[in-house]
Order: structure tokens, then C-alpha cells, then sequence
């Protein structure tokens, strides 16, 4: 690589960086905790519902009854099922109209042997806070999209940096860190190795992370086609009034229609996820994969019976296919112990990139002056 | 030519290799795929620290 080439390249890798760093900083930071998630959760409320052989579950409409009647003047929106991690309980989202903010969702964990309200979990707390920071830092889908233009730029990046890689260390043995020289040296090699180390997965997170940016978009792809596919005949129809049919049967219709799949979510008629005529009750498989992708199957609310049932859209695939990548929890705890340690190594790498363009730029500007005042001097 | 590429970049291949194959293959395979992955995505760690700590230049 001639020098020119290196140093258009090394431009690439200074500005793209500079640019993203914080926001990564950030995500880095904000990230860490989200990590766990799931088991902060855990200690702080633990609600577990052991299963009883031989009784009988509630109804699901008496059980969306007893959440509706926490909360007078509201009505259920989506009901979500944890089988595998809650088994035994249901959470009603609770709003005044189907298509309100989420910040408006009321939640009402429910027993659902007894139709006990075991927990009223609130949109609040650390790791609310830290999960609005990481995605879209309290600024909705602009903040979302931001990050995920900060996302390319950090792409870019590793790029150009892996590009930097082969000039800088070919001279080198790999994983030389020069300690005894300077501390800007043992700085550079440290991001070095770190940078190269690391990078398949700062890539697949990176990569993912954008992907899953564009969930809003991805909505909008998936109403506007497949949705819209499904539910063509009905769209001059009027959105039912009154009662809807029963929640019960709707689940169980689509539990018949596929046996291999287990409820996940339903979605009310009105909501994002369904149209305006229809329970989207979204199925989710039993295999590794399988679990991590949904299936909608459409019940008209105002008979109780199957509209349509489809396989969902590669794009929406691949967005369900990015979670799990970007959250690093499809392996157990020492997977996510594994992604903490990536998560600090990503925090290094961004702190000494930032400590060797501050020291480059410093070097930089005293050699001006020397040169300034040696002019002078002349 | 060729010893000097691989030089260059025959560990950071390889590494990346690993990491790839056990990212994926833990979202793909079971537990004891999970087990294999975790401890692969343990080499690019455990490399990284000895390097760092062997390193006397």
C-alpha cells in the first residue's frame, strides 16, 4: 500500500470514529448492564408460577377482564406469553386506544391458574433508563435511526481500520504491545490487538445493531405488504364494534391451526401489528431458531375464525434473527459473560483510538510551532 | 510472499474464523453447541491477555 492510499484511509478510520465514538461510548456503557438484563430483573422481582397437573388455567377473556377492570376506561391491546422462562403467567398491555404511545401502556403481570395479579411492572427504573439510552436516547424513532447511522460510521470504521492493520504491524510479530517504550505506543498496540481480536464480533453487534434500528421500518415494510396481503378482502369493510369475539378461542384456534408453535403475543385489532378487522395471534416456534421467529395467524374479531396464517417475511426474519446476535442471549449466562468482556474490550478500544488522536493531534501542533518558531528565528 | 501474509494474518484469520463459527452456531445448535461456542469465544480472550502480558518491547 503506497503512502497516499494509507493516508486516505487512515483519514477514513480518524473521521468515522471521531465522530461515532461517544454515541459508542454510550452504547458500550448503557449496553453492559442490558446485558444482564434479564437476570437484574430476577433478583429484583421474581414472580414464578410452579405448574399444577390437573388444573385447569382461566379463560383468557375473564383473566383480559380482571386486567381491564385494574385499570377502569382501559382495555387490553396485546397479551404476551415467556413460556419457556414465566411459564403460567400472562402480561395484558392496557391502554385507552389500541394505536397510543407505549409510554401509555399500563402492565398487569397475571396468575394465570388463579387470575392473581402478581406484579403492575412500571416503564421506570435503571434499566428503563438505560434501555431508552441505548436505543434511541429518549428521542423515539429520530434517536433510533441516529444510532443507527452511527452504527455505519462504526462499520466504516472496522473497515478501515483492518485496512490500517497490515501496514502498521508487518513489520511486527502479532500481539506485540510496546510497554517500555512510550506510553503512546503501548496505547497504539493495545487498540491494535484489541481492534484485531476482536472484530468478527464488533462486526456481527455492529451490524445487527443497525438492523435492529430499522425495526420501525421494517413495521411499516410488513403492513404495508404481507399484512396488507392477508387482510386485502377486508379492507372497505367497517372495524368491528362492540364486543370482540372471544380472546380464548382466538389462541386456542390459532394453537390448532399450528400445533408445533406456541402463543407468544397477540395483538388487539387496531394495533401496529394487525389490522384494524383482526387478533394477530404471533406463534412461536420450539428449536433454537425456530423459537426466535414469529408467526402471525389472523382471527377475525367479530366471528372468531381464521382469516390467514403466514410464514413471516425475510426482512422481518432477519430482524428477529439480528436480536438475539446484538443481545448475546441465545447461550447461557457465560455467553453473556462472554459479551460483557467483548462490551469492555470495545470500551478500550474507543478510549485509546480517542487517546491517540488527542496525543497525534498535540504532537501535531507543537511540531508547528517548533517549525513556527524556528521561521521566526531565522 | 506467502509466509509473510500468513505472518501478518494468519492468527487475526484464524481468530475470526472461531468467533464466527461460535456466534453462530450457538444461535443455531443446542446445549452443547452453546458449550463449544462459549468456550471457543474464550481463545480471542485468553490471546489477547497472554499477549498483552507477555509483551516485554
Amino acid at each position: 500500500m503506497n503512502l497516499k492510499t494509507a493516508k486516505r484511509w487512515f483519514s477514513w478510520h480518524k473521521w468515522t470514529s471521531l465522530i461515532c465514538t461517544a454515541f459508542l461510548l454510550l452504547l458500550c456503557i448503557t449496553g453492559l448492564p442490558l446485558i444482564f438484563h434479564e437476570e437484574i430483573e430476577h433478583l429484583q422481582n421474581d414472580f414464578e408460577v410452579e405448574t399444577v397437573g390437573g388444573k385447569q388455567k382461566m379463560d383468557l377473556d375473564r383473566l383480559a377482564e380482571i386486567a381491564e377492570s385494574k385499570n377502569p376506561g382501559k382495555h387490553v391491546r396485546y397479551a404476551f406469553w415467556e413460556k419457556d422462562e414465566h411459564p403460567n403467567q400472562v402480561l395484558f398491555d392496557v391502554v385507552e386506544k389500541p394505536d397510543a404511545h407505549f409510554e401509555e401502556s399500563k402492565y398487569i403481570l397475571i396468575n394465570e391458574y388463579t387470575g392473581e395479579i402478581l406484579n403492575e411492572p412500571e416503564n421506570e427504573g435503571f434499566l428503563y433508563i438505560m434501555l431508552r439510552l441505548h436505543t434511541d436516547m429518549f428521542a423515539g424513532i429520530p434517536g433510533k435511526l441516529f444510532l443507527g447511522l452511527m452504527g455505519i460510521l462504526f462499520f466504516i470504521s472496522i473497515v478501515s481500520g483492518i485496512v490500517l492493520y497490515g501496514p502498521i504491524m508487518k513489520n511486527f510479530d502479532f500481539g506485540m504491545v510496546r510497554k517500555l517504550k512510550s506510553k503512546r505506543l503501548q496505547w497504539l498496540d493495545t487498540h491494535n490487538l484489541l481492534g484485531i481480536v476482536t472484530v468478527v464480533w464488533l462486526t456481527i453487534v455492529g451490524l445487527t445493531r443497525v438492523i435492529n434500528t430499522l425495526s420501525d421500518v421494517v413495521l411499516g415494510l410488513w403492513q404495508q405488504g404481507q399484512l396488507a396481503e392477508m387482510t386485502a378482502p377486508y379492507r372497505n369493510e367497517k372495524p368491528p364494534e362492540g364486543k370482540l369475539s372471544s380472546l380464548n378461542e382466538a389462541v386456542k384456534a390459532a394453537e390448532e391451526k399450528v400445533p408445533s408453535m406456541d402463543v407468544s403475543v397477540v395483538a388487539y385489532p387496531g394495533t401496529p401489528f394487525t389490522s384494524k378487522h383482526h387478533y394477530a395471534v404471533f406463534m412461536k416456534g420450539n428449536t433454537e431458531v425456530t423459537s426466535k421467529l414469529l408467526m402471525p395467524v389472523l382471527i377475525d374479531a367479530k366471528t372468531g375464525e381464521i382469516t390467514d396464517a403466514r410464514k413471516m417475511p425475510w426482512y422481518v426474519n432477519t430482524l428477529f434473527i439480528s436480536q438475539p446476535l446484538h443481545f448475546g442471549n441465545y447461550g447461557g449466562i457465560t455467553l453473556k459473560i462472554i459479551w460483557a468482556i467483548f462490551d469492555i474490550m470495545t470500551i478500550i478500544i474507543l478510549i485509546t483510538g480517542l487517546y491517540l488522536w488527542f496525543a497525534r493531534r498535540k504532537s501535531e501542533i507543537r511540531s508547528k510551532k517548533l517549525l513556527n518558531q524556528r521561521d521566526h528565528a531565522k | 510472499m506467502q509466509s509473510k501474509f500468513f505472518k501478518l494474518w494468519g492468527i487475526p484469520i484464524v481468530l475470526g474464523i472461531i468467533s464466527l463459527y461460535a456466534l453462530i452456531s450457538a444461535l443455531i445448535g443446542g446445549v452443547v453447541a452453546d458449550t463449544i461456542a462459549n468456550i471457543l469465544l474464550f481463545i480471542p480472550v485468553f490471546i489477547t491477555i497472554k499477549n498483552y502480558y507477555k509483551s516485554k518491547y
